[in-house]
Order: C-alpha cells, then sequence, then structure tokens
C-alpha cells in the first residue's frame, strides 16, 4: 500500500511540474537557437530526486520522465529521451553513492557535466550542427539547473542535501 | 569504486528501461503507444485551455483598444469636417455616376481562400515554453474540429504569411489538440522547387533547426536570395506554397561534382501566434504521372 501511494506522490509530482512547464511565462532566447533560455523544471526535479531515490528507482523515474516528454514534445522520435534519461539516471546516481568521497565542487561538477550531455545528446539524433549559441544556449540552461540547485541546498535544506 | 558502477539491481534496472524505450522507438507508430500519445494530449489541451483563453483576452483586449482610438481619431476628424464648406463638391457625380465603380470602391479586398479540395481552419499555437530541444508545436484544434469528409487526410499547416510550418501527423491529433510535426524533423521529408523550373526538384535536409541544405541540386539553376517552394511531386504538401530562401551556394570542390546549396526557413517557430491549417484528400493531393 506504502509503495503504491509512493508511486502515486511521484506521478502526481511530475504531472504537476508538466503543468508548471505549460505554464512557465519566463523563457528567453538568443540568436538561432531554436531552445529557449529558461529553468528547465523537471530536470531540477530529476536531479533533486537523485539525492533521495536508491539507483533502481531512479532509473525506472529518468525512465518514465523520459517517456511523458517524448509524448509532449516527440511526434516523430518517441524514446529518444526515455533512453537518455535513464543512461542519465545511471551515472547520476554516483552521486550519492560517493557522497562522503566526493567534495561539493567534484558533485556540482559531475552533475553539470550530465545536464550538457544531455543536452548535446539530442542534437546528435536530430542531426543538426551544433552551433556556438545552440551551446552557449545549453551552458546557461545547465547554468540556471545548477544555481537554482546550489540555492534550494544552501537556503531551504541548509547544505545537507548535496 | 567499481562497486559504485555495478551491482545487479541497477543494471537490471538500467537493462529494463533501456529495452523499454529501444522498444517504444522501434514501435512508436503501434496503436497502443499512439493512444497513450493521444491522451496525454487531449489532457494538455484541457490543462492548457485557460492560457488559450488569456492570451486571446489579451489580444482581443488589445485589438479593443485600437477601435477605441480609431473611433476617437474618427470622431474628431468628424467635428473639424462639419466646421468646413463641401458645398462645392458635386456628390452626386462622385456617388451616382456608375454603379459598379462605386461598388468597387466600397467592397473591401477580397482575401477569402476557396478550393473544392482543401478546407482550412485557423489555429492558436500554444507556446511552447520548454528548454527542450523539440521539433513540434501544439495547437489547439483536434479531430473535433476537423471535417470528416476525407478518411485519409492530409493536414498541412502555414504561418500567417503562407509560409510552410509543418504537418498534422493523424495519430498525434487528440480530440481538441493536435502536436505539429514542424518541418525540420529529421523525419520530415519536403521537396521544394524553384518556380518557374517545375522539372528540377530538391529534397530539404535540416542541418540546424531552421538551416537546411538541399539534396539534388546539382543541375539546378538555383542563385542566393531565391524563394523556393513545395514542389508538385510531393505526395504530403500542396504545391506552391513557400517553404525558404537561399542563403548561400558553396561551389563544388576538386573532388566533389557537388554544390552544397544552404537555405534559410521562412516561416519563424519561434514566435508563432497562430497559424492556419489546410486538410485535404490525401488520395487527391497525389499527383498522377
Amino acid at each position: 500500500m506504502k509503495y503504491c501511494i509512493n508511486i502515486f506522490k511521484i506521478f502526481f509530482q511530475v504531472y504537476f511540474l508538466f503543468v508548471l512547464t505549460w505554464y512557465n511565462p519566463f523563457s528567453f532566447t538568443i540568436s538561432e537557437s531554436p531552445v529557449l533560455i529558461s529553468l528547465d523544471i523537471l530536470m531540477l526535479y530529476f536531479v533533486m530526486q537523485s539525492f533521495y531515490l536508491s539507483r533502481p528507482k531512479l532509473i525506472f523515474l529518468g525512465c518514465f520522465l523520459g517517456f511523458l516528454i517524448d509524448l509532449d514534445l516527440e511526434s516523430s522520435l518517441i524514446g529518444i529521451n526515455c533512453f537518455f534519461m535513464s543512461i542519465a539516471a545511471y551515472f547520476l546516481s554516483l552521486v550519492k553513492i560517493n557522497s562522503s568521497n566526493w567534495t561539493d565542487f567534484i558533485k556540482y561538477s559531475f552533475i553539470f557535466l550530465i545536464c550538457i550531455i544531455l543536452h548535446i545528446n539530442k542534437y546528435l539524433f536530430y542531426n543538426y550542427e551544433l552551433s556556438f549559441s545552440d551551446l552557449g544556449v545549453g551552458l546557461i540552461n545547465c547554468l540556471i539547473i545548477l544555481g537554482t540547485l546550489i540555492a534550494i541546498n544552501n537556503v531551504y535544506f541548509k547544505g545537507k542535501l548535496v | 569504486m567499481l562497486n559504485s558502477f555495478y551491482s545487479n539491481k541497477s543494471v537490471l534496472a538500467l537493462l529494463l528501461a533501456i529495452f523499454f524505450s529501444v522498444t517504444i522507438y522501434f514501435n512508436s507508430e503501434i496503436n497502443s503507444i499512439k493512444n497513450i500519445q493521444k491522451s496525454w494530449l487531449y489532457i494538455k489541451s484541457v490543462v492548457i485551455n485557460p492560457v488559450m483563453e488569456l492570451q486571446a483576452f489579451i489580444r482581443y483586449n488589445d485589438d479593443l483598444m485600437k477601435l477605441k482610438l480609431d473611433r476617437w481619431v474618427l470622431d474628431s476628424r468628424l467635428k473639424e469636417l462639419e466646421e468646413r464648406d463641401f458645398s462645392y463638391i458635386n456628390l452626386k457625380n462622385f456617388f451616382f455616376n456608375d454603379s459598379t465603380k462605386s461598388i468597387a470602391i466600397v467592397s473591401p479586398k477580397n482575401q477569402t481562400i476557396s478550393s473544392s479540395k482543401n478546407i482550412f481552419y485557423t489555429a492558436n499555437v500554444l507556446s511552447n515554453r520548454s528548454p527542450q530541444l523539440s521539433s513540434s508545436l501544439f495547437i489547439d484544434i483536434g479531430y473535433n474540429d476537423f471535417s470528416q469528409e476525407y478518411p485519409d487526410k492530409n493536414i498541412i499547416v502555414v504561418d500567417y504569411e503562407g509560409n510552410l510550418v509543418g504537418r498534422v501527423v493523424n495519430e498525434t491529433i487528440s480530440s481538441n489538440g493536435s502536436l505539429v510535426q514542424l518541418i525540420n524533423d529529421v523525419n520530415s521529408r519536403v521537396i521544394v522547387h524553384k518556380k518557374g523550373t517545375l522539372n528540377s526538384t530538391a529534397l530539404l535536409v535540416p542541418s540546424n533547426a531552421n538551416r537546411f541544405e538541399l539534396i539534388g541540386s546539382n543541375n539546378y539553376n538555383i542563385n542566393k536570395d531565391d524563394t523556393l517552394f513545395t514542389s508538385y511531386k510531393s505526395d504530403i504538401f500542396i504545391k506552391d506554397i513557400p517553404v525558404c530562401r537561399v542563403i548561400s551556394i558553396e561551389e563544388p570542390k576538386d573532388n566533389s561534382s557537388f554544390r552544397k546549396v544552404n537555405v534559410m526557413l521562412l516561416s519563424d517557430f519561434k514566435n508563432l501566434e497562430y497559424v492556419f491549417v489546410i486538410e485535404s484528400d490525401f488520395e487527391n493531393s497525389r499527383v498522377e504521372y
């Protein structure tokens, strides 16, 4: 019963975050990049869950989250976010596993690296050339995620989350 | 260190997740996945309906203010005119000289597009605020709005200037919303031609979100700044819709006999607020050779 309640809770949280994404009015664009500069709420949630959930659960969450992103955005490539998010979850859980070994700088750098690889990967699948502005937007979006994570960790969790 | 990379449960979970994602990637056309996507799009269209209404209110509010301003200007001009003497103008000659001419002056320019084979709709675009890379748009009309005339229909989308935006795939139409596959999608195939040269056509291949390369353009007499249109050879798109503009042509190098033609889309996907949707019969749109 508790297991079902937890699944329902996560489903509700994810759905609520999608609604937030649909209603999010704060997004900016630079030059010709097709990606908007905005806080990726779903990615932030995914990163934060990596500190709570066990590795297998995080992989399933990544798969589920990716599948919903595919349903929401993809008309012909359903499955790519599902694939990448599962693999990202596998590596992201290393932060929790090595929390006592790694310094905060390494943890944040590792999270940043995973976020930027996830961003670039999609360009490969879309057969798009990665221009300087695309890379710039990706870096800015990852920095926004990281900045928000650091702010939440320091202000709300008093440095106990990461 | 190795233990952190490898554990039975996590590897099993990863394999299951990869198996699931690969399965849905290669079977994305099957009904169950499409039905799930339709349900998701239906929920999305219901949830975002207030956003649409708010956008419409803001848009109409702007128009209302403009109307009020026009009315104020008109009133003030009318007052000015009332103070002047127009007795020297023969109004009889002006209005009743030739009935056909007076109708031509009064009647607005007819901008309605009519076609026996195509049905036109207008649709609002939900501004996609996701920071994820995407090659789709969500519009607020679905199969409840489309006609039931054509069992096998082609639905294409153009912007307010008539430039090609993309097409609606039948599998992504929910009851009150549809996902538009943009022409920069990796699976989108657009055949284009330059007006006046119907025999030479080329295929658009996306190299970026709004830049493309032309394939098959070697014997093709195109120049920089030429506008390219959808070809009559396409089964999907109606012919002669403007698609892109040539921005550069790289002449062939020593070993290659192909020249590289780079084009830029005419439509700006990031700033679309509303679009025109054209529904046509798939069978009628086929070209008989």
